[in-house]
């Protein structure tokens, strides 16, 4: 093997990747046979072997009253995912495990058709056959022409690793649920239109049919009344009838809760341009002046037509297609969601994983994560961050928070039911707060009752806006629900259990061979799932419930586990959500296999380390430095131990996580290098939550390139450890050089080096022609100049003498550079030009972990209350100086220029925890922090 | 290496010529990096053209035609005089036409005058100019913030308290900053022309308005006074007749007086007192105040006393009386402070230095030698240019005078009556300002964009250097630093006891430092031609603040618990 630097410097990075796939053939003896499923393309990670379709994929079905179920569109749209997989056979499986049928019209009993605000359900499902497992979430639509308004739909996400589904169930509920809540959102716009048509439709019929018997009582005085005539007027009755009773529907479509929405960020802003006109609807005191109003100032274009007095229920009509239900605008989006879940859920289920840690980790961290993290995942943090907060102020916020809060479960459970199954009596609920569980109690019992008393009862309280439970007949469901909290739930938890009690016993898995399908778990109502799982599920209606209680019962279920509760604000649910679907949807056997113990937030920066190769007396003297784990000091010891599986990550993740798509590399549009990689890219931009909209530039792609330009740097140039310096400690450095293209990527390679200032800018100028000024060096951290021939340069020239000690120099076409001396030990460990990393990924994260270990260094010391103030008022500044100096090389070890590197870490942490908190008081100062100047001390 | 001067082709085409200054005795011309990257010649047209430059005095008054007929040069400019200033405003450059025209023609011109032999001369190339390398540790400003405002040169700066400032300038605008954090408070515009004397009017301390006050005093022959604390005009007046240069305030008398080709006395509601006759076209150039009510104007080569007359009970009129005239400097007078309450100081353009009894207006000293030190034969010829030893302006504390003098620093003590220290090369090209700081140490900026920090310290091998007893060492070969003719100077080179030593160097403006202002607590801040003020920052002193922010700010919050 040849290890010079310098040779292997020149070797092209590519050919250097394929190297090992390449191996020269061995002795026949020795060889080893080759896997079996290799001529796939696959890998031993991958599962596929018996599958039919060679990656994960959406499926959206529908269950037609024409057809049966029938498949409707996939996503990717893409005939080669599935292969042969029989999708029609496949649709019928997942629309068959929706329990609750559709409900139709007159539930027995009521005046008026009732519209069910009807819950999705999601349940996991496995045809061993076909070798397909799928998460599948089945949602209800609304179409007046359908049997009784409704049109059962489900989305499936269809993988061929069980463990997947089951590991991932809680982030597949979230997200198929903001898919959902678009569609349907979209398809009640579109049903109250519908209906204002049909009733202007109506209100016209009638006024035809008014005049018409008007005119035949004039022309008939006789005195009795024709056979026409009672026609006529029975018709006309009927006619109004049909009118009251779709103004009815039209009032419950209307009183749709839609303050629940508002967590949904996916169409929060048509959302709420569509929500002004309901409210207008719900805040006027007679509804159906209402409706009058938006039927003329809505829709003034529409004529009404004549309807035919015989309602035509006829099966040759063509029913609406999915985009037709749901308004184009919305479909769109739903589609957009989908495409962001299947890219999102790429990949092999350990990288999943391991990104998801990785992600609830830098959450965690901050304060300083805006340092090095990619601008795109620290905006979307920011997102989430003021997503999370809103509904604080909110005003159901202090009860669900009092209640999830109360440490008695069985509390929990009830509030879980009876959201879940009415859920606008939670209204009334505010209000008579102390007695909750009695009312509770009331309408579970109640439910047993007659139904018409029931919905008496409920329309005493909603003012007519009936939502019901999930299925069929209203009352059943209540019932059912309140039985089997009663028989399974109550009487468990009458004595506080722990978590996974609960939820081995919520949690039904059944395996029916015979029909080859097995349905590992189902969870159609909420009411049996217990509250701290429940809590992460944004069901349909209790939307703003559900985000309220995402982090919530993350934190509830985290506080059951480990006493000291973390701090709330960083615990989204996803560094949970592994360990809680881990538990809660496999049995035993998955997460054996799995060989993952439950990840909690305990493994930190240590465990991060095992990905990367570096020599391991690093580690070993890091650790006896300092602890490195930031926010998370206080997770409870006893995980610490778990946490010590990880080494299983050493494992280069992206070979884990090219397993999947490495047949399917040709469907990705990067192409430029072999497949191999590209298909690693693809896979595992998920890392960016935000790929449904436009892709930035700052995609795991642009992180691969970017460390496969850095690692080449590092190898090629000797002095790559103080330019790195430079930009770490904060001196500007100006890559010169007369070839655009390589000046930008170099400049692209070290950018993975530069401290950001804050979440907004990166201080990094790809290409500048013109000589630089003071402000340049001020705004960039590093520059890519352009060397001129001409004379013209001079000034270029000039400036950059000028500006000199603010500036480290890399002349590309020399390969000089002018610079402080760099004598740490922090670089080389960073930027080892011997190093075994051979992938830019692998390196990028590599650099990402040793730049995390920096950060917290640069915390630590900031945040170190004695290093910076005097601990009496006699003290000099001389002795806080020396403590300061001893605490960064004692507790940090860090040797020579490595302190300024973490002292200058530390004045932008300190800088940007200021702006943060000042808020926008600053504008013009705070937005880069003032420039520092650095001496010199000699050049390469 | 010569550029020649060539015109850019459009706006955006950037032309570098950082700060070239080409000098001879009569003609000075820079070309000025700006920071909008527009370069504008700055062309002083001297007043002595020497014989072999005979020539060019026509083409220098061509010059002046050229420029006074576009737009934008300033109109302070009177007829053709021996010396005169011409700004040519950026604009100019881009126009189309006649001024275009103009320029290119005042490009040419200036291209062939700098083919002469002895303009070709590159004064940095050959001077003996000390530097300091990157690692500075005595210079304590380590981190630096460009404060971005003005739109044109920025040429005063004035504190208004402990933690602001105002910075005024060519474009007609003042603004006031926050010292600490850089924050743009107010702008006060109403001047049209450009800024040229700015003084802060001290509140009086029976009255109850509060509110800081300052006056400015314009090129449109106005005078406005703000109030800096609500940016309010709160008066102005326009009935000079001729441009302000300088402002003072009598603060004893709650007068103020404006220097322009008369002088005029104010009370503080603006209502004139009583003015002087005409005393010049060219105007007051510096203003004193010295006790017995009097004050001390600088009018060209003259310095006029006058009295102030405040009303008594017999004359209810104020009244303003020559008192006399002191005729010793031999050129114009740029620069007059007060040292002590003993007396004053005035320095001109070639090189004297007066110190002044404020009592009875007399010499107590002169030091006009300074344009004999240059070192050698050889740089006496090539640099015989008064410009080179102007007495741009003093500052002083109990025992010294602190004189920027061309393009060096002198340190004359009151007590020796002679110089006791100097670097007579401390900058590339003039000294503007120079102040001291506490602990012995001056910073001087200059127009080659820097600002350096200097300390005062005592020889300590003087002792040691056996002290030459003069006479044969005045004719003494080899040493031909040592001028004969002068056993003054040679005295003063063999006995400085003391030396200025360069402790760093703040480098930051692309083009000539205008004035800088001290801060005890907040540290530098520079103004410049290239626009911008750089507020320069103890960058140990900002980490310990920022630290005791964040704790702060960490406990507001209540963060706190993070840290435990």
């Amino acid at each position: 093997m040849i290890s010079a630097p310098d040779v292997v410097a020149f070797t092209k990075e590519d050919e250097y990747e394929e190297e090992p796939y390449n191996e020269p053939a061995l002795p026949e003896e020795y060889s080893v046979p080759l896997f079996p499923f290799a001529s796939q393309g696959t890998n031993p990670w991958s599962k596929l072997s018996g599958a039919k379709f060679s990656r994960d994929f959406i499926l959206i079905s529908e269950f037609s009253e024409q057809v049966g179920p029938q498949p409707l569109l996939t996503i990717p749209n893409d005939t080669k995912v599935f292969g042969t997989f029989d999708l029609n056979y496949f649709s019928l499986r997942i629309m068959s495990v929706d329990y609750q049928a559709s409900f139709v019209g007159h539930p027995p009993g009521s005046a008026y058709p009732k519209l069910n605000f009807v819950e999705d359900s999601k349940v996991v499902l496995g045809d061993s056959k076909e070798g397909a497992f799928a998460y599948v979430h089945h949602l209800t639509l609304y179409d007046l022409e359908a049997r009784g308004f409704v049109r059962p739909f489900c989305m499936a996400y269809i993988s061929a690793d069980q463990h997947k589904i089951m590991q991932q169930f809680q982030e597949l509920s979230t997200e198929f649920s903001k898919a959902s809540e678009c569609l349907k959102t979209g398809n009640r716009k579109a049903f109250a239109g519908e209906l204002e048509k049909k009733l202007k439709d109506l209100d016209y019929t009638r006024t035809v049919l008014h005049t018409e018997t008007e005119i035949q009582k004039k022309a008939n005085d006789k005195g009795f009344y024709s056979s026409q005539a009672i026609e006529k007027a029975n018709e006309l009755a009927s006619v109004e009838k049909s009118i009251i009773e779709h103004q009815d529907l039209l009032k419950q479509i209307r009183s749709y809760p839609h303050r629940k929405l508002k967590g949904s960020d996916l169409c929060s802003r048509e959302m709420e341009r569509i929500q002004d006109q309901p409210d207008q609807a719900a805040t006027t005191s007679n509804p159906d002046e209402s409706v009058d109003t938006d039927l003329f100032t809505c829709r003034p274009s529409y004529t009404p037509k004549l309807i035919k007095a015989k309602s035509t229920k006829c099966f040759d009509k063509k029913l609406k297609t999915l985009e037709e239900l749901c308004d184009t605008e919305y479909f769109t989006q739903t589609l957009a969601q989908l495409r962001h879940i299947e890219h999102m859920f790429r990949g092999d289920l350990c990288y999943l994983l391991t990104s998801q840690i990785d992600r609830a980790l830098l959450k965690q961290q901050h304060v300083t994560n805006f340092l090095f993290e990619d601008l795109v995942e620290v905006s979307d943090r920011v997102v989430e961050k003021q997503k999370s907060s809103p509904p604080q102020p909110c005003q159901d916020r202090p009860l669900s928070r009092s209640l999830e809060e109360c440490p008695i479960p069985q509390v929990l459970i009830s509030i879980g039911s009876y959201k879940s199954s009415v859920e606008s009596v939670l209204i009334k609920m505010e209000q008579e707060l102390g007695d909750q569980e009695y009312k509770e109690v009331e309408v579970t019992e109640l439910s047993s009752f007659d139904a018409q008393e029931n919905l008496d009862y409920l329309d005493l309280d909603m003012k007519g806006s009936i939502s019901s439970g999930e299925s069929i007949e209203v009352l059943g469901t209540e019932k059912s629900t309140s039985v089997l909290s009663k028989s399974d739930s109550q009487a468990s938890l009458t004595v506080p259990l722990s978590p996974q009690v609960v939820r081995s016993k919520a949690v039904s898995y059944r395996t029916i061979s015979e029909d080859s399908i097995e349905v590992l778990s189902t969870c159609p109502s909420e009411a049996l799932i217990p509250d701290d799982f429940k809590a992460s599920y944004p069901s349909a209606i209790n939307e703003e419930e559900s985000y309220a209680g995402d982090s919530e019962g993350a934190i509830h279920f985290q506080a059951s586990i480990s006493p000291p509760v973390l701090d709330e604000a960083e615990e989204g649910s996803l560094e949970n959500t592994p360990s809680q679907t881990d538990s809660s949807c496999c049995i035993g056997k998955e997460s054996d296999s799995l060989g993952v113990p439950p990840s909690t937030p305990v493994h930190t920066l240590s465990d991060e380390d095992g990905v990367v190769s570096s020599p391991p007396q690093h580690y070993r003297q890091k650790d006896q430095g300092f602890p490195v784990d930031l926010a998370v000091e206080n997770a409870h010891p006893s995980q610490d131990n778990t946490s010590e599986g990880f080494p299983a990550y050493e494992l280069d993740p992206s070979r884990l996580l090219a397993s999947r798509d490495v047949s399917k590399s040709s469907l990705d549009n990067y192409s430029d290098t072999t497949s191999y990689v590209s298909s690693v890219a693809s896979t595992s931009s998920d890392r960016t939550p935000s790929s449904a909209h436009p892709a930035g530039p700052s995609s795991e792609r642009h992180q691969k390139r970017a460390g496969q330009n850095a690692l080449k740097f590092i190898r090629q140039y000797p002095f790559a450890h103080p330019a790195i310096y430079s930009l770490l400690s904060g001196r500007t450095l100006v890559v010169l050089g007369e070839d655009e293209a390589i000046v930008r990527k170099l400049v692209t390679a070290l950018s993975i080096f530069v401290p950001n200032y804050s979440r907004s800018v990166k201080p990094v100028k790809h290409w500048v022609s013109s000589p630089l000024h003071i402000m340049d060096f001020q705004k960039w951290k590093l520059i890519g100049l352009q060397r001129v021939a001409s004379p013209a340069s001079a000034g270029t020239l000039h400036s950059l003498s000028r500006y000199s000690r603010y500036t480290s120099i890399l002349d590309l076409d020399n390969k000089t550079l002018r610079c402080p001396l760099y004598r740490g030990t922090l670089v080389p460990r960073l930027a080892d030009h011997r190093t075994q990393i051979k992938r830019g990924s692998t390196y990028y994260l590599h650099v990402q972990s040793m730049l995390t270990q920096l950060c917290s260094k640069a915390f630590l010391y900031t945040f170190c209350h004695h290093l910076h103030l005097p601990a009496h008022d006699k003290e000099t500044e001389e002795l806080v100086a020396s403590r300061q100096a001893s605490f960064l090389k004692l507790n940090l070890g860090l040797v020579n220029e490595d302190v300024k590197v973490v002292q200058y870490l530390a004045e932008l942490l300190k800088l940007h925890y200021m702006q943060e908190s000042h808020g926008t008081s600053h504008p013009t100062l705070r937005k880069e922090p003032s420039w520092r100047m650095k001496p010199v001390h000699g050049g390469v | 290496m010569v550029i020649p001067w060539t015109l850019p082709k459009r706006r955006d085409e950037r032309v570098d010529r950082d700060l070239f200054s080409c000098r001879k005795q009569s003609v000075t011309f820079s070309w000025i990096d700006w920071i909008q990257m527009a370069p504008v010649p700055r062309v002083t047209l001297a007043r002595q053209l020497d014989s072999s430059l005979e020539a060019s005095v026509g083409q220098c008054q061509h010059i002046y035609s050229v420029a006074k007929v576009m737009p934008s040069v300033y109109d302070h400019m009177g007829e053709w005089k021996e010396h005169s200033e011409v700004f040519l405003d950026s604009a100019d450059l881009w126009h189309s036409g006649p001024e275009r025209e103009g320029i290119r023609v005042l490009c040419s011109l200036l291209n062939s005058m700098r083919r002469h032999p002895l303009l070709e001369l590159e004064p940095n190339n050959k001077s003996p100019l000390q530097t300091i390398g990157e690692e500075q540790t005595q210079n304590p400003y380590t981190e630096l913030l460009v404060l971005r405002a003005h739109r044109d040169i920025v040429r005063f700066l004035v504190q208004l308290d402990d933690c602001r400032f105002a910075s005024a300038g060519d474009d007609g605008i003042v603004v006031v900053w926050n010292a600490q954090t850089g924050e743009k408070l107010l702008e006060l515009s109403g001047h049209t022309q450009k800024i040229t004397a700015i003084i802060t009017f001290p509140p009086l301390e029976a009255c109850e308005e509060k509110n800081q006050l300052i006056l400015t005093a314009s090129a449109d022959k106005t005078v406005i006074v703000w109030d800096c604390d609500t940016g309010r005009q709160v008066r102005k007046v326009s009935c000079f007749h001729s441009t302000v240069k300088c402002l003072t305030i009598l603060q004893r008398l709650d007068v103020w007086l404006s220097g322009g080709s008369d002088l005029c006395v104010w009370n503080r509601r603006l209502a004139l007192l009583c003015k002087t006759s005409h005393l010049s076209d060219t105007g007051v150039s510096a203003l004193i105040e010295i006790p017995k009510n009097c004050v001390v104007a600088a009018v060209g080569k003259e310095l006029i006393i006058f009295k102030l007359v405040a009303p008594t009970e017999g004359s209810l009129e104020w009244n303003i009386l020559e008192v006399k005239r002191l005729l010793d400097h031999q050129d114009n007078i740029l620069s007059l402070v007060n040292v002590n309450d003993l007396s004053f100081v005035s320095g001109s353009h070639v090189g004297e230095l007066i110190i002044w009894d404020v009592s009875d207006w007399t010499v107590q000293a002169c030091e006009r030698n300074f344009c004999t030190q240059l070192d050698t034969q050889q740089e006496i010829k090539l640099y015989q240019k008064p410009n080179d030893i102007s007495i741009h302006h003093f500052t002083w504390d109990e025992e010294n005078v602190f004189a920027a003098v061309g393009r060096g620093l002198y340190v004359y003590n009151l007590q020796m009556k002679r110089v006791i220290a100097c670097q007579k090369t401390a900058h590339d090209s003039s000294v503007l300002h120079i102040a001291r700081l506490p602990n012995r140490q001056l910073i001087s900026c200059s127009e080659d964009g820097s600002v350096r920090i200097w300390e005062l310290r005592e020889k300590q091998q003087l002792a040691a250097e056996p002290v030459p007893t003069g006479f044969f060492n005045m004719w003494g070969f080899g040493r031909v630093n040592k001028q004969a003719s002068q056993p003054v100077k040679k005295q003063q080179e063999n006995t400085t006891p003391c030396s200025l030593e360069l402790i760093g160097d703040l480098i930051g403006h692309s083009s000539s430092v205008e004035m800088f202002l001290y801060f005890e607590d907040h540290g530098l801040v520079t103004c410049s031609a290239d626009h911008l003020i750089i507020l320069w920052k103890n960058g140990e002193r900002e980490s310990g603040l920022r630290s005791l922010k964040l704790f702060q700010k960490l406990e507001e919050n209540g963060d706190l618990y993070l840290t435990v």
